[in-house]
């Protein structure tokens, strides 16, 4: 993998991260849903750091290139997160349900 | 055996200020044989007057603060329905398309005929003159066939929202309840979970006043999602689950 990739990769993580630990402390995210999101950034650092021996790990599933494999983790790794994401939409989803109709029950209760 | 049978009405109302009263003159002027007839009207977080006309004329309702759509609207009928112990919960649209004089044939099928679910339908017999566009009939029979194929049990108006449940099923319903588009899914799971349901002639009316909830664009994904839905169900669900 070419030194600029790995330097702007290394750098994108780095401000990624950063922007992670202020929105945690800001509560803008918590540290439970964050945790997937550091472990990416970390994870793209120290395949950026050890390109050596990943690359025998590409030719074996037969990738050519480094940054190709980068690009395929990238995207495995996404891919898992958004999908998360969804089973959560999903959660909230039934318990907004759930606190709207008790709500209406309720409501309905106190004016009776 | 002298108790009187309570029967809750749910009328789930979304933006049918135009209707709504009319429906609720129908339902009050309603007597049956040994049955305490009560309703709710679920309004399900309407952007027009619906609230407020039912505030005014102090009417029995349920106010969502937000649109849940159909289902949740028709599970928080279930809810009450078992908060309030009723012995069986009636649906009826709030839309003018279903007709009160069939609720005690409803009734009946659930009382004397011990079915759990009684469903009112548009496609047997020959009391309905409304039966819907020839499109939607077209997407209603192959839901209909794939019930019949899963499950040999034919059901012949499977997108019926004017139907009658008893104590089990309302217990069911008020735990879980798909979302939208729920009455296939619904009728799919009560024959899978082993409880027996029964289809009666009905006649139905076109709407009064209002829009139908489902455009000719939401049909098709209607169809992918209620079939997927119906086909999960049958995996999932073998004879005496739970819903």
């Amino acid at each position: 993998m070419p030194l600029k990739l790995k330097i702007v990769i290394i750098i994108l993580s780095i401000i990624f991260l950063t922007y992670i630990y202020y929105s945690i402390k800001k509560k803008n995210i918590s540290v439970k849903y964050s945790l997937p999101w550091m472990a990416a950034c970390f994870l793209v650092i120290i395949i950026a750091l050890i390109p050596d021996y990943l690359i025998k790990i590409a030719n074996l599933f037969g990738i050519e290139k480094l940054s190709n494999m980068m690009f395929l983790f990238a995207f495995i790794i996404l891919f898992f997160i958004v999908y998360t994401l969804t089973l959560i939409v999903s959660k909230q989803k039934q318990q907004i349900i759930i606190l709207t109709q008790e709500l209406g029950i309720l409501k309905n209760k106190i004016d009776n | 055996m002298n108790k009187k049978n309570k029967i809750l009405i749910i009328i789930p109302a979304y933006n049918e200020a135009e209707n709504i009263m009319n429906t609720y003159e129908k339902i009050k002027k309603l007597k049956i044989n040994n049955c305490n007839i009560d309703y709710v009207i679920i309004n399900d977080g309407s952007t027009d007057a619906t609230r407020e006309i039912c505030i005014k004329n102090k009417l029995n309702f349920i106010d969502l603060v937000t649109n849940l759509g159909i289902g949740g609207a028709m599970q928080t009928g279930y809810k009450y329905a078992k908060y309030n112990n009723y012995d069986i919960a009636i649906q009826f649209d709030g839309d003018g398309q279903h007709d009160q004089t069939y609720i005690k044939y409803l009734i009946n099928e659930i009382v004397n005929e011990k079915y759990d679910l009684c469903i009112g339908s548009r496609f047997i017999g020959d009391l309905s003159q409304f039966q819907s566009t020839a499109s939607r009939r077209v997407g209603i029979n192959f839901l209909s066939w794939l019930i019949k194929f899963l499950t040999k049990k034919e059901i012949k108006d499977v997108t019926s929202g004017f139907r009658a449940a008893n104590k089990k099923i309302i217990t069911i319903f008020a735990n879980d309840y798909p979302t939208d588009y729920p009455e296939p899914e619904t009728i799919m799971k009560t024959i899978k979970s082993s409880y027996s349901i029964k289809e009666i002639p009905v006649k139905m009316h076109e709407r009064t006043a209002g829009k139908s909830s489902i455009n000719l664009t939401k049909s098709l994904y209607y169809m992918i999602k209620v079939s997927i839905s119906i086909i999960i169900a049958s995996i999932t669900f073998n004879k005496g689950d739970e819903l």
